[in-house]
């Protein structure tokens, strides 16, 4: 069965809406269709995460390839901001990246999640199985991402859903039309993974009301139920693993004597084009908790960047003074090394929510959490047909009992993995005929 | 053009120190490195000391990349298919055996000398003029040796970063081992005698330049950090480090 639905999803466009995902699962009493057994060799979630899918198990994809059945573009600056200074190499505008067909096909809108570039590592492999499934593909970067915080977001200070769907439906309104006059689009979809998730569906709810855009299908990929509760969890990696500074350092050493220990076990210089991520996970075998600082590390450095820009964009004096002059030349090694000293909890209390409560009489660290969470939005997920919901049992991001109130909510539109970690099974075969058919056929059967 | 007012501004900031950012302005931010350093090692310093020049390279590098360079080379790649892009890439690693071999010798490893003097050969003959890769198909991978690595494997220091234009992230240690690896391959025998057929003109180097720069993924700031700066100054300080180890 597995050579057959491989043969379909090659099929371009053509096989698509024939491309029912063959395979066991179970129909959970909420509906949900939970895909068991599941081949899919990395027991480990944090393994799934940080090294993604393994070879063995990956659907036969297109690759991408710039100017073949790929582009990338820049469009104006949406915001209509004046970019400072020290955000100068992002005057040239908002990025955004196409996968395509050779003829006319329908258009998955995918939105990457948090401090994901339009042509991030994750939104890459999606793109591949969408657009071996017959889809055009355009990737958005996340509202978090520099280029777009700087470009397209009206206040600067990305992380409420609804603003930031906002800021992505004008993004849209500049990019869809660049996009059709290079390709020809039938129909449009939405989709998002993590944080992406939360924007696309409150980008879902919002388009109706614009009335610009009509997207058919709308899939979340494992989102966060509350943004405030996984971004808690993924800072609490960094900070029990790296906050403290000998550790840091001892990281920092560690994983560069891997590094010398895989080339000298390979003789030379390191292969990392293609699986590399997985060849160090087979080589090294790291435990648990590099993997987990490893996460945290990430997500850090990314909450840095996010603060800092925010604190340019508002003046806030959270990094630097807002006055200050800062340059194309300047120095921002402190306020790298400052800024990845504090929390995502400090940038809430002292920039995020301070910044809001100025702006809106009654705004609160409470409103805030309670608006990040997709319970504020419940009856419109739960009423939507268009909705759809994939994500693992196993997923990192989610807290106790958030899997099974996404399971209630989505219900017969729900799919979920019982491996793959956060985002890490999307190359996986299963997964990509499922992703395909849910945009084809609403997965309907 | 900006860009090519730019090399001006450049000599201006020329070994300036670069201000820090938290420094500047009217007030002090809340959350501040304190300035006499006493909070120790962040793991991610570098010696640095013309950061601002540094900074204004790197500055001029993207801005070069976007406009230049990056349209040349996505030119050269829609234009020239990729079986002759193979080619012109292996005759051109290909002549950098001779840099390999010289310097494999200068660090006293005849594995790497040997190997090198191997390749070129197998592929000088077998593989036409280097055109193509036989010996690494037959097992007998690149090497990448250079005059800045035999330094570093003596113990020569690294000294300060240094962004070069055109060329990126440096040091002052590996900008004269530049310098001495072009020097040397153009100017003494035997490897002039290659040198000088291998590039009869200016456009051959530039071809070379052209080739170079589109068999790297790397696009300035599609990091979307602010600080790729600093990231990148760590990563290939470090990366240059294991390629001494090597």
């Amino acid at each position: 069965m597995v050579g057959r639905r491989r043969v379909i999803a090659g099929l371009a466009g053509l096989g698509a809406g024939l491309a029912l995902p063959a395979g066991a699962e179970i129909r959970r009493a909420s509906g949900a269709r939970w895909i068991e057994p599941y081949d899919f060799p990395l027991e480990d979630p944090f393994a799934a995460t940080v090294v993604g899918t393994p070879p063995q198990v990956q659907a036969e994809r297109p690759e991408l390839r710039l100017g073949v059945n790929a582009f990338r573009a820049r469009t104006g600056i949406p915001s209509g901001r004046t970019i400072p200074d020290v955000f100068w190499y992002d005057r040239r505008g908002l990025g955004y990246g196409v996968a395509f067909q050779p003829g006319p096909a329908p258009l998955v809108v995918l939105v990457a999640g948090t401090g994901g570039a339009f042509n991030s590592r994750t939104t890459r492999i999606l793109a591949r199985g969408l657009l071996a499934g017959g889809f055009h593909v355009l990737g958005l970067s996340s509202p978090s991402f520099g280029n777009f915080q700087t470009t397209a977001s009206e206040t600067g200070v990305p992380g409420r859903l609804a603003h930031d769907a906002a800021d992505l439906h004008r993004a849209l309104e500049w990019i869809l039309p660049e996009v059709e006059r290079r390709i020809r689009i039938t129909g449009l979809h939405l989709a998002g993974y993590s944080l992406g998730a939360s924007h696309a569906a409150h980008l879902a709810r919002l388009a109706p009301e614009r009335g610009r855009f009509h997207f058919e299908r709308v899939l979340l990929l494992n989102p966060p139920k509350s943004v405030f509760s996984s971004l808690r969890i993924v800072d609490a990696l960094f900070e029990r693993h790296l906050g403290d500074p000998e550790r840091r350092l001892a990281f920092i050493d560690a994983a560069f004597d891997a590094f010398a220990q895989l080339q000298r076990r390979a003789g030379g210089a390191l292969d990392t084009s293609r699986d590399f991520l997985y060849d160090v996970h087979t080589a090294l075998r790291p435990g648990r908790d590099t993997l987990e600082a490893l996460v945290g590390l990430v997500f850090r450095l990314m909450s840095t960047n996010l603060a800092f820009i925010a604190d340019v964009l508002t003046g806030s004096g959270y990094l630097v003074a807002p006055d200050a002059p800062i340059g194309a030349t300047s120095s921002l090694t402190n306020v790298f090394v400052q800024g990845n000293r504090l929390s995502f909890e400090r940038f809430l209390d002292d920039l995020f929510v301070p910044f809001f409560a100025r702006r809106e009489a009654g705004y609160s660290r409470a409103a805030a959490i309670a608006e990040q969470d997709l319970a504020a939005i419940e009856p419109f997920l739960r009423g939507d047909p268009r909705l759809g919901l994939v994500t693992s049992a196993d997923d990192i991001i989610l807290a106790p009992g958030e899997l099974a109130w996404l399971e209630r909510v989505f219900g017969r539109r729900a799919v979920i993995f019982p491996r793959g970690g956060h985002c890490g099974n999307y190359a996986e075969r299963r997964f990509v005929a499922e992703l395909a058919d849910f945009f084809a056929t609403g997965w309907a059967r | 053009m900006r860009a090519l007012a730019l090399p001006a501004a450049l000599l201006l900031l020329a070994g300036c120190a670069a201000l820090p950012a938290d420094q500047l302005g009217s007030i002090e931010p809340r959350n501040r490195l304190p300035p006499d350093g006493s909070d120790g090692e962040a793991g991610i310093e570098v010696w640095d000391p013309w950061e601002g020049f540094n900074r204004g390279v790197y500055w001029f590098n993207a801005d070069f990349d976007e406009r230049i360079f990056l349209p040349l080379a996505d030119g050269y790649r829609t234009l020239v298919p990729e079986p002759v892009r193979d080619r012109v890439h292996d005759f051109f690693n290909n002549l950098g055996e001779i840099r390999n071999a010289a310097n494999g010798l200068l660090q006293a490893r005849p594995e790497v000398a040997s190997r090198a003097v191997m390749r070129f050969a197998v592929n000088g003959t077998i593989g036409i003029l280097g055109l193509f890769d036989v010996a690494g198909a037959a097992g007998l991978g690149e090497q990448d040796e250079d005059f800045g690595q035999t330094l570093g494997w003596w113990g020569v220091p690294p000294g300060p970063y240094l962004v070069l234009p055109l060329l990126g992230p440096s040091s002052l240690r590996d900008a004269v081992g530049l310098a001495v690896d072009r020097a040397a391959t153009r100017s003494v025998p035997p490897a002039s005698d290659v040198t000088e057929l291998a590039y009869p003109s200016p456009a051959v180097d530039a071809l070379e330049a052209v080739d170079t720069r589109a068999n790297i993924d790397f696009r300035y700031y599609d990091s979307g950090s602010a600080f790729e700066y600093d990231v990148l100054r760590f990563l290939s300080t470090k990366r240059r480090e294991l390629e001494i180890l090597r």
